[in-house]
């Protein structure tokens, strides 16, 4: 007898604004249908026109379905994964240890490591 | 992002040439022989804001989306992040200083080890809100003040705006907390862009963030008041000479050219012009190790509900969920074609792209900018300013080479 997985229901919405569409392709017909992931478009058509435009020089089939009407049932939850990251580990350190440096982008987010320069208005001592 | 000011104001300085962020307060030095193994991760931590910004690329209003992120989901996430390497986070929403949870998490994030920072319209920002996400162990606040007081107001939404922002700055610099401010372009603001930086210096930011305009969200409703491509040119030409200006006057405003790949290459030609042909040599090695666009590589975005975006504009899209899998899996799974084709793209490019001697220091600019314009997403960015006889000079006739002069 088969034993069933503890999978949950995952009902949280996938939207921000419009719908969103489940994308599924087939590069050829003899390859199960894929999915790569989500457009958002206020209609099938409009949703299959953007999809279309991402997918089209990859896929033979192109296949839309409501994000909204998909029941998706897991074993995964991302909120044990903040659970389990509340209680730590020694194991967890050593993986995160220095096996690899983060090397970082110069970008909005990550100063260059000077410290704040002194307000004008300030005595710089 | 593409500094202007080290790659004009700073280069000669550095030892090597090759540090790019000198990150001295890390345990590891962060130094840039090895192109960023991981993104770092735009986080629009709600969709809610008290705002309403014509070109909002998240399309952030008073609502928000249903479904977002609690707070254990969000450390889920960010543990996620932490573990994968992700070095920075960038807490953005809608406005993310309306998550009342918001410095549990950036505290959160910096005990993870991730480098947390704040993209924010600074209106809410109290020096006792600056002073709380310092405390938290946030390390940088980037506020949106697109124009002076009228045209920043009229674009933000709401009169007073533009003034709360430069409150939201000042508290910020109050309480120590590194500050820049953020300025899209639009031809209904490009005539204010002196007037900002003579801002910067005035209130004292750190850092000056200069964005071109992406076509996502709200920004994808109003691409007829982006500027011409020709105007574009003009305008980071100008930014140029302003920075190097204040530069020169003591000011060390760190300056960042944001959105637009076409610039790596202006930078080329510009310091060839200004500086030498030694030093366009050493900014264009320098840009190469930066890689050109980010998309798909060096940024990711998760929006408020959990999907996962190529970059932050690019919202319409979505590799997957975080609530389905762990975010590392959806950024690593390259039977993805799309994802794997943006990581790939370089022979993709078509059009001039594909003859573009910069092509390795742009790798096509906005792939985003592109499909919106065209319907093609290895078409060239619409919004290129490169001359035809920089893009491949042997290939240039004598109309095409119409010199420095038409700078």
């Amino acid at each position: 007898m088969v034993e069933k997985a503890r999978r949950r229901a995952d009902e949280t919405p996938r939207r921000t604004r419009e719908r969103r569409w489940e994308v599924f392709v087939r590069e050829s017909e003899s390859e199960p249908m894929c999915r790569v992931g989500t457009v958002a478009a206020p209609s099938p058509e409009v949703a299959h026109e953007e999809a279309s435009r991402l997918f089209a020089w990859y896929a033979r089939d192109v296949w839309l379905c409501p994000a909204d009407e998909t029941h998706r049932f897991s074993t995964y939850s991302l909120e044990d994964d903040g659970a389990e990251d509340a209680a730590g580990t020694d194991e967890d350190a050593d993986a995160r240890g220095t096996s690899e440096p983060r090397v970082y982008e110069e970008t909005e987010g990550t100063p260059d490591g000077s410290a704040p320069k002194a307000r004008k208005d300030e005595d710089p001592r | 992002m593409i500094s202007i000011s080290k790659l004009l104001c700073g280069l000669d300085a550095e030892s090597d040439g090759l540090r790019y962020d000198a990150a001295d307060d890390s345990a590891e030095p962060q130094i840039t022989e090895r192109k960023q193994r991981r993104p770092v991760v735009v986080w629009n931590a709600t969709k809610r804001c008290n705002l309403y910004c014509d070109h909002c690329y998240a399309g952030a209003d008073a609502e928000g989306a249903p479904g977002e992120l609690s707070t254990a989901e969000a450390k889920g996430l960010l543990g996620q992040l932490a573990d994968y390497g992700v070095p920075v986070v960038l807490f953005s929403g809608g406005e993310p200083l309306l998550r009342e949870d918001l410095p549990e998490l950036v505290s959160y994030a910096a005990d993870r080890g991730i480098r947390p920072v704040l993209s924010t319209n600074g209106t809410l920002l109290t020096r006792e809100a600056a002073a709380e996400l310092k405390r938290a162990g946030l390390r940088y606040a980037g506020v949106s003040v697109d124009g002076l007081a009228e045209r920043n107001d009229a674009f933000r939404g709401r009169d007073g705006a533009f003034d709360a922002a430069v409150r939201g700055i000042e508290a910020c610099l109050d309480v120590g907390l590194k500050t820049g401010l953020r300025y899209t372009i639009t031809e209904a603001n490009a005539p204010d862009l002196e007037g900002v930086v003579d801002l910067l210096t005035d209130v004292g930011v750190d850092r000056f963030c200069f964005y071109h305009l992406d076509y996502g969200g709200r920004g994808a409703d109003i691409v007829d008041v982006d500027l011409s491509p020709e105007r574009k040119r003009e305008a980071v030409r100008t930014l140029c000479d302003l920075t190097r200006e204040y530069h020169d006057r003591g000011e060390e405003i760190e300056t960042l050219l944001v959105g637009n790949y076409a610039d790596a290459g202006y930078l080329v030609e510009y310091a060839r012009r200004e500086l030498g042909p030694d030093h366009a040599e050493r900014i264009r090695t320098y840009l190469e190790r930066n890689g050109g666009d980010p998309a798909g590589e060096r940024v990711a975005d998760v929006d408020p509900v959990g999907n996962v975006h190529l970059t932050q504009f690019w919202q319409g899209h979505s590799l997957g969920n975080v609530r389905e899998r762990p975010f590392a899996a959806i950024w690593e799974d390259e039977s993805d074609p799309l994802l794997s084709a943006l990581r790939d793209r370089d022979d993709r490019l078509t059009g001039r792209c594909s003859e573009c001697q910069y092509r390795s220091i742009c790798r096509g600019g906005s792939r985003l900018r592109a499909l919106r314009t065209t319907g093609d997403l290895f078409a060239p960015d619409p919004q290129c300013y490169l001359r035809e006889d920089e893009i491949a000079p042997d290939a240039a006739t004598e109309v095409d080479r119409v010199g420095d002069a038409a700078d």
